[in-house]
């Protein structure tokens, strides 16, 4: 059977933000930090790492301390905007709010 | 206050009590395979269970090698349900049926299955050309069993977007939790996957992308993944043994400093993660009881093992990169690091 391919194959990543963003778009490491820094700000914490490598017994019994379903849903409609990196470019980061999200997150037609 | 990475109601002892398995995956951590013999007594198992209850540990994860090829797996598991712990296992699925998934009835609360893409990619990882079909096949069985499963997918430098179909076959198939583990280039995967390894562009898509599958499919499944980001750790350094808490260490339970602890195959009790700097172990079933250690561990090696907390914690904060991180890789590979040094200089 074949080894799985090195390095020199494409990110699985690059898949993603061409369906989520389209062909021509390319996502910047300083786009990614403000993703995330505007996840934070919206209150996304996933907490799974400290699970680590064993399965994560409290995710299915009714223990977990954060919903991200919940705050998910903010950040897919974040993700769902076409060319989302083009628009959170030049973001300052740790600064985000809810306002400027709200600002420069929203979808077309809805400004 | 909890402390130790982990979590605040579960206390996690993952056991590896064989490197025994039938398959050579690509990405195995242990570099276990049909060929590998190492094991661990029951005996010793079934003791070092029991005295780790009286450590505060209330969570046992069973690991390998497939550990459903373990002769006395039923035994461990009945042990740890009697003194009242949550028990899970991790297996490669292709010999869920019968007599071995029988085994598992009425003692285990979790079942984590590999899966580690579509089919074509998963037979890849698994390095078996049915390892899919097979262990399709058995999920009807695991089913039929009650007994709550997952997934477990890991996650390397080019598979990010096979987990959409992942995240769908889990909830198809009727699964309870779809965990994402970035693979880390240790045992057969520093020499089978160099260069696979997922990095922080990668780490950071997978944790957008674990928001927004559990976004999509919302309370059918919970979704997970083995990473962190940096800034939610700042105000943690106490959680991470990094902190300036100096309560002593002998008083408080290993549960509390140790979260996850892990036995290895050899005997090796150490910190963490497998594969973790024997220089901070715990110690050796095969030489020390559980409990003599901890007492011993506590005592003698916990400030070093604080202080390499503190390390790699001030070193991670620090860092200007995308922060989404694997801290578990992080102090591991310090730990090895930090021995290597210390070997060359003595």
């Amino acid at each position: 059977m074949d080894k799985v391919e090195t390095s020199t194959a494409a990110r699985g990543s690059n898949a993603v933000a061409e369906e989520v963003f389209g062909k021509s778009s390319e996502v910047s490491t300083q786009a990614l930090k403000q993703l995330l820094s505007i996840s934070r700000a919206q209150g996304v914490r996933l907490e799974g790492w400290w699970t680590h490598g064993k399965p994560a017994i409290e995710a299915v019994t009714g223990v977990m301390h954060v919903k991200p379903e919940v705050a998910g849903q903010i950040f897919t409609q974040l993700l769902s905007v076409e060319r989302v990196p083009l628009k959170v470019e030049g973001f300052p980061l740790g600064i985000v709010t809810t306002d400027l999200i709200e600002l420069r997150f929203s979808t077309p037609g809805q400004r | 206050m909890a402390m130790g990475p982990a979590g605040e109601r579960f206390k996690a002892l993952q056991i590896h009590p064989t490197r025994f398995c039938n398959l050579t995956c690509l990405h195995c951590y242990s570099s276990s395979g049909p060929e590998q013999r190492e094991a661990l007594g029951a005996p010793l198992l079934v003791d070092a269970i029991t005295e780790a209850g009286a450590e505060g540990y209330n969570d046992i994860a069973f690991s390998g090698g497939e550990p459903i090829l373990y002769g006395d797996l039923r035994r461990l598991l009945e042990h740890a349900k009697a003194l009242g712990m949550a028990t899970s296992l991790t297996s490669n699925g292709t010999l869920l049926k019968g007599e071995r998934l029988a085994r598992l009835e009425g003692v285990t609360d979790l079942l984590a299955i590999s899966l580690d893409g579509v089919p074509a990619s998963h037979n890849r990882m698994r390095n078996a050309p049915r390892a899919f079909e097979q262990m399709r096949a058995n999920l009807d069985g695991v089913r039929n069993t009650g007994i709550p499963f997952g997934f477990i997918f890991t996650l390397t430098q080019r598979n990010l977007h096979e987990l959409r179909w992942v995240t769908a076959f889990a909830v198809e198939q009727g699964a309870s939790l779809l965990q994402i583990h970035p693979l880390e280039e240790v045992g057969r995967g520093m020499t089978e996957l160099r260069g696979q390894r997922p990095d922080e562009i990668e780490a950071s898509f997978a944790y957008l992308q674990t928001i927004r599958m559990q976004a999509e499919v919302g309370d059918a499944l919970a979704v997970r993944v083995d990473l962190v980001d940096r800034e939610r750790l700042r105000e943690a350094a106490d959680r991470l043994n990094a902190g300036t808490c100096d309560f002593p260490a002998e008083n408080r339970r290993l549960s509390d400093i140790i979260n996850p602890l892990v036995i290895e195959p050899d005997g090796a009790v150490v910190p963490l993660q497998y594969g973790f700097s024997r220089r901070c172990q715990i110690g050796n079933l095969h030489r020390t009881s559980f409990s003599a250690m901890a007492a011993q561990w506590k005592r003698d090696v916990f400030p070093e093992f604080r202080e390499l907390c503190a390390r790699v914690f001030a070193s991670e904060m620090g860092k200007d990169t995308l922060p989404i991180f694997n801290w578990y890789e992080a102090i591991s590979n310090a730990s090895r690091a930090s021995a290597g040094a210390a070997a060359l200089s003595a």
